[in-house]
């Protein structure tokens, strides 16, 4: 029997060359592909996620971790049957056009890749027509849009507005994060939810996807 | 009594009670407007436009006030800056890209918005070894050109006016090394390449010491403040905790401090954005003066606390929320903004006051005279 708790630790503790290798011994050993994302990886950054909110560790410990588990699922993905099954909604990210700033985006990406999500990660400097088309061709839950210029914020109002056109506003649930950005302004321009950080992105997220 | 600017700034930045807190406008990387805002302001004021030059290259699209400005609200201070270097690397790549003398690439998006640092020469190498720090060329710090002129600007404000001088020194060595090697890849080199970020951070360190070098031994004497730019926050929390920071960083800063001090007796300001309360101390240990911008508005930079918990042994400078208030309060929100930081962090001395970042470009000019208007008014 495979000990799930080990590769949690090995991810936690930011052992990417170990956790790599746990996981290529268990597919070997037959330890199905999805019991290894749900029972040792997602644990193991839930346990990172945890620790961030609480500020008992800061980002180098929280980079490592999300290191470790990419190394591991680098192994582990290519052997998924449907990588749908194990996925616990897909979101589309970027930050909005006229904003080139992609650190926050990049540590929410980690944070939901760590929990099970399916991430479409667009980038920088995306245009609304970008977030359209990326909704349209993937079947997505939730659209993030991350900015760091004040200046940039209103690009998140026209993302949503041409969501709106493209009569999929309905069929997502749309997320703002960044400095400028608040839970006032995601009521504002009509968003369906805000998070502050990288940490909190997760559980904001995850209160937004019904359970399956 | 009235003091001088100079008096003023000086006094306060030894925790002595002035006639009222001295303000910096401009003084700064950090302290200064996005033309837009500026525009605005001057056209509030009944000013004539003016043609000041949009800096081409940084991080902030951003005008420094003319002097004409300056006088206007009574600004205490006023900064000044190395030049490029003679010898330096730095090149346009392509419109709205260019490389800096680290080799550094910097893109903005659009004319008015800021330069960001997109690409460093290390970045591309995933398991770095020490030596790969000498596979790069390095910026030449005694190069004349950074200094050329500056001496005769400082002694032309100190013989024509009283204001109090700030040399404003390049970045420093975490800033500049997460620039060259990439900010996720320094913060994951402090756990698992630690000789690498020793090295990298060792030779940061011997060019910008190098730089403090020639320009405090060409201008030491002129001035009343050193700055430096090192951003070691988010908004919640340190980039790292306090106990890696000994370990890792703390080093290199201590010796660039102690440079600083052995070279001038002006007072070492640093700048760090964020929330960076739980290395304050550290900061205090090795000699660090004053601290900028005091973002109050980031977790745990609370100015009453810390006020009761450092004031003694270090100054703040900034203190006014850029996040918040300036751009998104009214006029009476900004001066009570002023009024509660004279309370908590300027009540014996020990405070500057300015805004904690760049004025973007939304900040009403109301705003900004209120920022101004009201420390006049409450003294």
């Amino acid at each position: 029997m495979p000990v799930f708790e080990d590769l949690a630790n090995m991810i936690i503790t930011g052992q990417h060359s170990a956790a790599a290798e746990w996981a290529e011994t268990e597919l070997s050993n037959g330890t199905p592909p999805e019991d290894i994302i749900e029972k040792g990886m997602i644990p193991g950054m839930d346990e990172i996620g945890r620790r961030w909110k609480d500020q008992e560790i800061h980002m180098p410990e929280v980079l490592i971790a999300a290191r470790a588990m990419k190394a591991a699922m680098a192994i582990v993905k290519p052997q998924l049957q449907n990588s749908a099954d194990t996925s616990r909604g897909s979101v589309v990210i970027g930050t909005v056009k006229g904003d080139l700033h992609d650190i926050g985006k990049n540590l929410v990406v980690m944070m939901l890749e760590g929990a099970g999500y399916t991430v479409h990660d667009l980038g920088n400097d995306v245009p609304p027509e970008a977030f359209v088309k990326a909704t349209e061709e993937n079947d997505v839950d939730i659209v993030a849009m991350s900015a760091l210029l004040t200046t940039t914020v209103p690009m998140m109002t026209e993302t949503i507005e041409a969501l709106k056109e493209a009569e999929l506003r309905t069929k997502v649930k749309v997320m703002i994060g960044g400095a400028p950005v608040s839970d006032e302004l995601a009521k504002q321009i009509g968003a369906d939810g805000y998070a502050p950080d990288g940490a909190s992105a997760v559980d904001a997220i995850s209160a937004l996807i019904p359970a399956s | 009594m009235t003091l001088s600017h100079r008096e003023r700034v000086r006094m306060a930045l030894n925790h002595e009670e002035t006639d009222r807190v001295p303000i910096d406008f401009g003084g700064g990387p950090a302290t200064q407007i996005h033309p837009t805002a500026y525009s605005n302001l001057l056209e509030y004021l009944g000013f004539p436009e003016e043609n000041l030059p949009v800096s081409h290259r940084g991080e902030g699209q951003v005008v420094a006030p003319s002097e004409k400005i300056l006088q206007h609200f009574d600004v205490d201070v006023r900064g000044f800056y190395t030049s490029e270097p003679d010898s330096s690397l730095g090149r346009p790549i392509a419109t709205n890209r260019y490389s800096d003398e680290w080799g550094v690439e910097w893109e903005k998006s659009d004319v008015l918005h800021p330069y960001i640092n997109v690409l460093g020469p290390l970045q591309h190498i995933s398991e770095p070894v020490a030596a790969d720090v000498d596979s790069i060329e390095w910026p030449v710090p005694d190069d004349p050109g950074r200094v050329r002129g500056l001496r005769d600007k400082i002694l032309a404000v100190r013989e024509q006016s009283d204001y109090a001088v700030v040399l404003n020194l390049p970045n420093s060595t975490f800033a500049l090394t997460q620039r060259v090697r990439g900010f996720v890849e320094t913060l994951e080199d402090l756990l698992l390449h630690e000789a690498f970020a020793e090295a990298v951070q060792e030779k940061i360190t011997d060019v910008i010491c190098g730089i403090a070098l020639l320009s405090l031994n060409e201008v030491g004497d002129l001035i009343d403040g050193v700055s430096f730019g090192d951003d070691m926050g988010v908004q919640n929390q340190s980039y790292m905790s306090a106990d890696l920071y000994k370990k890792m960083v703390k080093p290199h800063h201590a010796r660039f401090v102690e440079t600083l001090h052995k070279h001038t007796d002006a007072k070492v300001i640093t700048h760090s954005d964020g929330s960076i309360r739980e290395l304050i101390p550290d900061f205090i240990d090795i000699g660090i003066d004053v601290i900028n911008p005091v973002q109050v508005s980031a977790t745990g930079m609370e100015p009453e606390e810390l006020n009761r918990d450092f004031g003694m042994d270090l100054a703040f400078w900034g203190g006014i929320d850029t996040q918040h208030v300036l751009p998104f309060g009214d006029a009476n929100a900004v001066a009570d903004a002023v009024r509660g930081r004279r309370n908590d962090l300027g009540k014996q001395g020990g405070f500057i006051q300015a805004s904690v970042h760049n004025l973007q470009s939304e900040v009403p000019p109301e705003n900004i005279v209120a920022m101004f208007e009201t420390v006049m008014e409450t003294s």
